[in-house]
């Protein structure tokens, strides 16, 4: 009986496995699709600061002021270029030439030593926000790093009336954990193996079965011995084989271009990409028994892959989102996912870190499994 | 004059397969609500009420009032607290928070002697993106901070960085994403249903009948896209309606420029799916080659992300995408303000892909089936 049901399941996925590699532009785009978005998301999501042309305007050109653009400078984030007026880092900033304008007053150095504070001007281009207030975060850390050194070298001459300065002040030390340079292909790289096996893989099932039904060739499976789960089954495992290749793919690529490996168990990452996928592709194969076209189907995962894709964490910072977003993203397979792939490939998170995670995409698995069978064993009966 | 009754002939014809069909009309309602909701609530770049850990070691009233002015900027939510060095290694590992702080045993002494107090900061490099905002909150506090809240300072702190932010001074990631939405919503719906109503219509052999009429291909293929035209500007000028009201977001720029630059922008995505549509064989293939296009529409357009911050070569290979001149046409409009003569440059571009592509499919488009 067992026997005969592996038999059945055997055949099953070899005819599957044809139907695959026979055609070449579905496999081209299954290959190729993973390695452009690797390349699309690793630099073209970057949302790090690197080179921005920032335009300083240094009218105090003091020993001091000239020490804070040295700061700015060494920070490696932008590329600086001295301005001679106000008025031109304006119209440079306009003009869209830089990504942000400093201006230093003139009167810095007699303000220090009054023991006034002095005002800076800085200029962003807000239509382009998230990386203006990427660069403010960093320039605003810069210069209050710098104050520690005004305070400390006119710590004797500020008036004690002041009743201020010659307490101590906070020395602010910091080290970055997994990414020293808090680059962004590290988080990206992780993120984009949640992007694959969320998009491509709803939409490869979601186009499977009704292709099938198009062409008239689910009929003819139906009529046959085979059963349901039998066909279901065939299917996961063909496409999940192909998707776990497509793993691979990113991996060593992201690995070998781009210097990001995973730094924990890539057993651990293959387990979970495995029972992730089996997820996405059931959703994706639910869709397809509920559509009569192509093209229905190709909406239907459209729609459903929007918000699993862009409220999950994948570029936008979840924390970030109003309360109730938080409670769906979170309520989201893909949110476990994604939080498991940057756990295991960016601070090397062992069982025990993800274990909840790993629980909630199981607890999906087991849910959307007996969903898509019932709704197979009605659609065979209809 | 029979020419243009065939083409409306063919556009009702469309027209009624388009509203017949329950899934594709929810996908035309469902799909740009989604996209609003999510771009327009949902997502945020700015950070707020961000996780973190601390690890107060010192645990004086000073050392709480740290913790409070932190907690008081409302960029970092109250903190979980952490007994040891380890267990705050521990706590970021798990992804407990973006940053940790660990203020050190003689914190609030070094602080009343007058000597600088080091405090540890902890950056959570699996989350870059806020780990970089709130190590600025942290220093920016850190360094108005006094031992005793008595003697807070009247002035300044010694530098102070003031912003001006031009444009969008709130920095508010909604103006950056609200106007180019259609953008989005354009390319998926003509990418795909342009293209599938096509290749839907040679596989279920609906399309010899419109061969078989007195049309020229192009005839045929004006009308089949006419219902679409109609549902994308009525869907427009009810979103931009909808933006000012709910987001308060107004066109700052002329409206007729959008609606023209929207037809530039509909032929050519138009344009590129019949193309597909002569490629691809069957749906299956249609499937595939519209994914293709539409996610670097998405990605690579600027609507996600500025294009400025992206290597060179993608900057150029976004070029040959007609979303991407059209997020920079709708965002200079709507946020901007811009004149026919500031978008000229992005909507000549869009016209050359046009004409580029238009050739293309003067040459491949099957008049034959044989073909």
């Amino acid at each position: 009986m067992i026997s005969a049901s592996l038999t059945r399941l055997w055949i099953l996925v070899r005819r599957e496995r044809i139907e695959l590699l026979r055609d070449r532009i579905s496999l081209a785009i299954l290959v190729g699709l993973p390695l452009v978005t690797l390349v699309l998301f690793t630099f073209a999501l970057a949302t790090d600061v690197k080179h921005m042309t920032l335009a300083v305007f240094d009218a105090a050109e003091t020993p001091r002021s000239r020490a804070v653009v040295q700061a700015i400078r060494s920070t490696g984030y932008f590329d600086v270029r001295s301005g001679q007026s106000l008025a031109a880092a304006r119209a440079a900033l306009a003009a869209g030439a830089v990504g942000g304008a400093l201006v230093i007053p003139p009167d810095v150095e007699e303000r220090f030593a009054r023991g006034e504070g002095a005002e800076a001007e800085l200029l962003l281009d807000g239509a382009q926000a998230i990386l203006a207030a990427n660069a403010e975060a960093i320039l605003a850390a810069t210069v209050a790093a710098f104050d520690m050194h005004v305070r400390r070298d006119f710590a004797g001459a500020v008036p004690p009336a002041s009743g201020d300065w010659p307490v101590g002040w906070v020395q602010v030390v910091e080290r970055a954990l997994y990414n020293p340079r808090l680059d962004s292909e590290h988080y990206m790289i992780p993120g984009l193996l949640g992007y694959i096996f969320t998009f491509l893989t709803i939409l490869v099932a979601a186009v499977s079965i009704v292709r099938e039904r198009v062409l008239g060739t689910f009929e003819q499976l139906l009529v046959t011995p085979v059963r349901s789960w039998e066909i279901i089954a065939a299917k996961l495992i063909v496409l999940a084989v192909a998707l776990l290749i497509d793993d691979a793919i990113v991996m060593v690529v992201g690995g070998t271009f781009f210097g990001v490996w995973p730094r924990g168990s890539v057993v651990l990452l293959f387990a979970t990409t495995v029972m992730y996928l089996l997820v996405t592709l059931s959703i994706g194969l639910i869709i397809s028994a509920g559509s009569r076209t192509p093209d229905e189907a190709v909406q239907k995962s459209l729609v459903a892959s929007t918000p699993l894709l862009n409220v999950s964490g994948l570029v936008f910072p979840v924390t970030s989102m109003p309360y109730g977003f938080q409670l769906f993203a979170k309520a989201l397979p893909v949110y476990h996912y994604l939080r498991t792939s940057r756990a295991i490939y960016l601070t090397g998170a062992g069982v025990r870190e993800v274990a909840g995670h790993l629980v909630v995409i199981a607890v999906y698995l087991v849910l959307l499994g007996l969903f898509l069978l019932r709704r197979m064993a009605r659609n065979r009966r209809s | 004059m029979r020419t243009l009754a065939t083409i409306l002939a063919v556009a009702s014809k469309e027209w009624k397969v388009l509203w017949r069909d329950h899934t594709i009309v929810a996908a035309i309602v469902l799909q740009p609500m989604i996209l609003t909701v999510i771009f327009g609530y949902a997502v945020r770049s700015e950070v707020h009420n961000a996780q973190w850990v601390v690890y107060d070691a010192d645990r004086t009233a000073t050392s709480r009032r740290l913790v409070d002015e932190l907690v008081a900027t409302r960029k970092l939510a109250p903190p979980r607290s952490v007994t040891s060095y380890a267990a705050t290694e521990r706590s970021l590992r798990r992804g407990d928070g973006a940053v940790a702080l660990v203020i050190p045993p003689d914190f609030t002494r070094a602080l009343e002697r007058g000597e600088p107090a080091p405090a540890q900061l902890l950056l959570n490099g699996a989350d870059p993106l806020v780990a970089l905002r709130l190590s600025a909150v942290v220093r920016e506090v850190a360094s108005r901070f006094r031992p005793d809240a008595a003697r807070r300072p009247t002035g300044d702190p010694p530098i102070e960085l003031r912003r001006t932010i031009r444009f969008n001074p709130a920095l508010a990631d909604l103006v950056f994403f609200v106007p180019t939405i259609p953008a989005i919503f354009f390319t998926q719906l003509f990418f795909g249903l342009a293209c599938f109503s096509i290749v839907g219509e040679r596989e279920r052999g609906t399309y010899e009948h419109l061969l078989a009429l007195p049309l020229a291909p192009v005839a045929v293929l004006i009308g089949k896209v006419l219902p679409y035209f109609v549902v994308a500007y009525v869907w427009m000028l009810a979103y931009y309606a909808a933006a000012e009201v709910v987001f308060g977001i107004a066109v700052r720029g002329s409206v007729g420029l959008i609606l023209f630059a929207t037809l530039v922008f509909l032929l050519t995505s138009y344009a590129i799916a019949v193309l597909f549509s002569t490629v691809a064989r069957n749906t299956h293939q249609a499937v595939y080659l519209t994914v293709f296009s539409v996610l670097p529409s998405t990605v690579i357009s600027g609507f996600m992300v500025p294009t400025s911050t992206m290597p060179r070569a993608i900057q150029i290979a976004a070029l040959g995408l007609p979303a991407t001149h059209y997020v920079t046409i709708l965002r200079a409009i709507v946020v901007r303000g811009a004149q026919a003569a500031d978008v000229a440059a992005p909507l000549a571009a869009m016209t050359a892909i046009l004409a580029v592509v238009v050739a293309g499919v003067l040459a491949a488009y099957p008049r034959r089936l044989d073909r």
